[in-house]
């Protein structure tokens, strides 16, 4: 029983394993978000840490099961030009990609974004959800 | 995936990136803040420290199976030891898209002046 949940989180781990996507259109990326995925009963759930950037600075697409998000974090107008003392925070280009499984319903896809942190809900096909059924022992 | 599905959640405290710069008038202090809500976060100045903490709420609800996990931060904790040039009666703060932004004015003395030539 040990073995086969073992095998069951490899292929999970298989699933959510970045791939690589040819797109010339994409900027190496400078720094990379940390990310969490969460699995519930109906949904998948990715949360990426983006603190200080902006909504129409981040594209998110689905193409093969792979889904994509990009997007580049801007230093602010104000900062520009002057004198700095300190700079730890990460500016440039980011990406990451995750191939998902085939039983995420790519047209529902959803996003939002709270204190810096994205929320990606990916909800599952119908028939992917837990189905429960009772056996009565006679 | 050795949590069987249940959240495992430590403390981990978290000292913010900080990017400070300089304006003829103040100094500015960003801190990036990701999962904190603007409620949590903590502001205080004293003796010339100012420190900045804050709480990042859970990621996910206790039922969920987290498949991948590097969001860890439970808190954010810092504090800077303020120079004499600044004005420690007037300090201004927004939280915004993660990101605490500090602005410290600057004592009279310390700002630049324009000298007339005669």
């Amino acid at each position: 029983m040990m073995n086969m949940q073992k095998e069951i989180n490899r292929m999970f781990d298989s699933f959510f394993r970045g791939s690589q996507i040819e797109d010339e259109s994409l900027v190496p990326a400078a720094w990379c978000p940390a990310v969490d995925i969460a699995e519930h009963d109906d949904e998948f759930v990715v949360k990426m840490e983006l603190p200080g950037v902006s909504r129409e600075d981040v594209k998110i697409t689905m193409q093969n099961h792979v889904l994509l998000v990009h997007g580049e974090k801007k230093q602010d107008k104000e900062s520009k030009g002057s004198n700095y003392h300190r700079v730890e925070r990460s500016y440039g280009a980011f990406q990451r990609t995750f191939t998902l499984p085939a039983t995420v319903r790519s047209e529902k896809i959803d996003a939002n974004f709270a204190d810096g942190i994205l929320n990606i809900t990916l909800p599952k096909a119908e028939e992917a959800k837990p189905e429960r059924i009772e056996v009565k022992v006679k | 995936m050795t949590n069987n599905g249940k959240q495992t959640r430590e403390d981990k405290i978290v000292t913010p990136c900080a990017d400070i710069f300089e304006t003829p008038e103040a100094y500015v202090v960003c801190l990036d803040m990701p999962g904190s809500p603007k409620e949590t976060i903590s502001l205080t100045m004293e003796k010339g420290i100012l420190q900045v903490e804050a709480a990042v709420e859970p990621h996910h609800e206790e039922t969920a199976n987290v498949l991948y996990r590097e969001l860890r931060t439970t808190s954010y904790h810092r504090a800077f030891t303020l120079g004499e040039g600044v004005d420690q009666s007037s300090v201004d703060a927004v939280f915004e898209n993660g990101v605490l932004t500090v602005k410290l004015l600057k004592t009279p003395e310390t700002k630049p002046k324009q000298i007339t030539i005669n």
